[in-house]
């Protein structure tokens, strides 16, 4: 397979950003025009209060939403397959959405509606779910299938007590099957904002450590010899990519898969390096969910699917290719 | 000068390795001899701290297991026997031996670029560095590993079976570069399965059997002492009469 040039790959990854992101601006399933949704966007204290509301309140934020978890999962899923070692590892499939999303309905329950309680609760469901999975594989064994089984294993777990949460308090999300699947339909400023905030402080701290992200993939012992402290990497490098997922989860809920879909297809179509691939995957990853966001408004309109539903029909037949292609490789 | 004293180390608790004292000079390739499973590569993973150990080993006076990573980096480098061929070029892998001696941002100074050319030359995979380590031979792998090694620029390099899969010709390479690191004053330990050449071109020979130190000589002394080295690996040693042989030593049943 010919190799993208990752200068290429990343411009036209911001090109196709743009123009999604202009299209989920300027189209939606209201009746107003593109151009005044244009003329309100350039001069919007002239603009009628509707379509300022449509615009500020509704498209913007969904865009920006978009853009925010499908960074956040792509870079979470990126910064697991390179610390764990395993290009099946994502937050899905290791269990952290899940894990982050109970806690996040536990936060509803316990807390109301606090943006800090939701952020901090979803970011301690993610980091523990994680810490499940590692004390299962730790006694099931090292071998990378097992973690993955774990990670299976503990998903299951954390989405049983979602169901849970659900059954015994149904109010605690205000639609629990677009929590469940993952939706941007109801996107909080607040969360928003703060989820963007996080992430790109984490994203500058990743940034700074990823030459030292970068020595994961020689193998622990040459990672070490090269003057790497790598039980202290492995254990900062898991915790942004919780932080990053969580912050995910608190805004669009269980949107599957970007973690496993984005970060491979970046690796097998490009020859980047680590800094590079976090960018890069961070451009895709917004792409993949601002399309699937785009498809999930129109495809059966004026019915919306949640986009999380649309992306795990793509995800699960790509992790089933990841598979046959792992084993096939040996 | 590497020396280990009293040191036990193993894995899970069980000690694989035990020995009272050994030192392995700067300038000087010492190659550790014996069969699979005496604590040949025990031996060098408990030198670069990736095992732990009691006792002591220290390089120049220096408690290895105390230095900060980076210290310890410069001080030694090792490379283990199985190289995994990361998708990576070979230039970007290179680069990755100077980590120890680059700063927070870990960018590479016009010096550390020129170490990494040189380390690259030395190793014979200068003309192929925007080549994929994952698209190589396995040869090519351990060449590029070597020149990241060379890069590193540490005291003392430890190498576990560094002639392991190669060709003849890159066997032979490969033992002149380590000659030509040991002339600029680097120490070099490496483990061997390949008697005969590791007697050919190292300075000091140091035998174990059982996780034990049975000898440690210069390998014209070995064929004097031709039943330590039988009790070793099952063979005797004889110096090669032929002058056109490609070593200077043999086996013998």
């Amino acid at each position: 397979m010919k190799k993208w040039n990752k200068l290429g790959f990343t411009l036209t990854g911001i090109a196709l950003l743009l123009s999604l992101a202009a299209a989920s601006l300027l189209y939606g399933n209201s009746s107003v025009s593109a151009s005044s949704i244009l003329d309100a966007l350039f001069d919007t204290r002239n603009a009628d209060l509707t379509i300022r509301m449509i615009l500020y309140d509704i498209r913007l934020p969904r865009v920006l939403a978009a853009i925010v978890c499908g960074a956040g999962l792509s870079v979470s899923g990126l910064l697991l397959q390179e610390a764990l070692g395993n290009n099946l590892a994502s937050p899905s499939v290791m269990g952290v959405t899940n894990g982050a999303g109970l806690f996040v309905l536990l936060s509803a329950i316990l807390f109301g509606n606090s943006v800090l309680a939701k952020s901090f609760m979803s970011f301690i469901g993610a980091f523990l779910t994680i810490a499940i999975v590692f004390v299962i594989s730790r006694y099931a064994g090292s071998a990378k299938s097992t973690l993955i089984l774990s990670g299976v294993a503990t998903s299951a777990l954390m989405s049983a007590g979602i169901n849970l949460a659900v059954v015994i308090k149904p109010d605690a999300v205000y639609d629990k099957i677009a929590f469940q699947l993952g939706s941007l339909a109801n996107v909080h400023k607040d969360i928003l904002t703060f989820s963007a905030v996080l992430m790109i402080i984490a994203l500058g701290i990743t940034i700074l450590l990823s030459k030292g992200i970068e020595l994961f993939p020689l193998g622990d012992d040459v990672a070490h010899e090269l003057g790497m402290p790598v039980r202290k990497y492995r254990l900062i490098t898991l915790i942004l990519s919780v932080l990053f997922a969580s912050a995910a989860v608190s805004v669009c809920g269980l949107i599957s898969f970007v973690g496993l879909i984005v970060p491979n297809l970046v690796r097998e179509i490009s020859k980047a390096g680590f800094a590079d691939k976090l960018i890069i995957s961070a451009i895709w990853g917004s792409n993949l969910i601002l399309a699937g966001d785009i498809l999930a408004k129109n495809t059966m309109y004026p019915y919306e699917l949640p986009v999380g539903m649309l992306i795990s029909l793509l995800g699960a037949p790509f992790f089933i290719v990841l598979i046959a292609k792992k084993r096939r490789r040996g | 000068m590497v020396e280990i004293t009293n040191v036990y180390a193993g894995y899970g608790g069980k000690p694989v390795i035990s020995i009272p004292y050994l030192s392995f000079k700067a300038g000087e390739i010492t190659s550790i001899i014996g069969r699979n499973g005496s604590g040949k590569s025990t031996l060098l993973k408990a030198i670069d701290s990736l095992i732990q150990y009691t006792g002591s080993i220290t390089a120049d006076g220096m408690e290895i297991a105390g230095l900060s990573h980076k210290e310890r980096a410069r001080t030694v480098a090792y490379l283990p026997q199985t190289l995994i061929p990361v998708r990576l070029s070979i230039r970007v892998l290179v680069s990755h031996g100077r980590y120890a001696h680059t700063g927070i941002s870990h960018r590479l100074s016009s010096k550390d670029r020129a170490m990494v050319d040189n380390a690259m030359e030395l190793a014979d995979v200068y003309t192929m560095q925007d080549r994929w380590i994952n698209e190589i031979s396995g040869g090519e792998v351990k060449r590029s590993y070597l020149a990241m090694v060379i890069a590193q620029n540490s005291r003392y390099i430890l190498l576990d079976e560094p002639a392991a899969g190669l060709d003849i010709s890159h066997q032979i390479m490969m033992m002149t570069i380590l000659r030509r690191l040991a002339a600029e004053g680097i120490g070099v330990v490496i483990t061997s399965h390949d008697t005969p050449l590791s007697l050919t071109y190292s300075d000091k020979v140091c035998m174990i059997k059982d996780g034990a130190l049975l000898a440690v000589q210069a390998p014209s002394e070995i064929e004097a002492s031709d039943a330590i080295m039988r009790k070793c690996i099952g063979y005797g040693i004889r110096t090669n009469e032929d002058e056109a042989a490609l070593y200077k030593y043999r086996l013998e049943k």
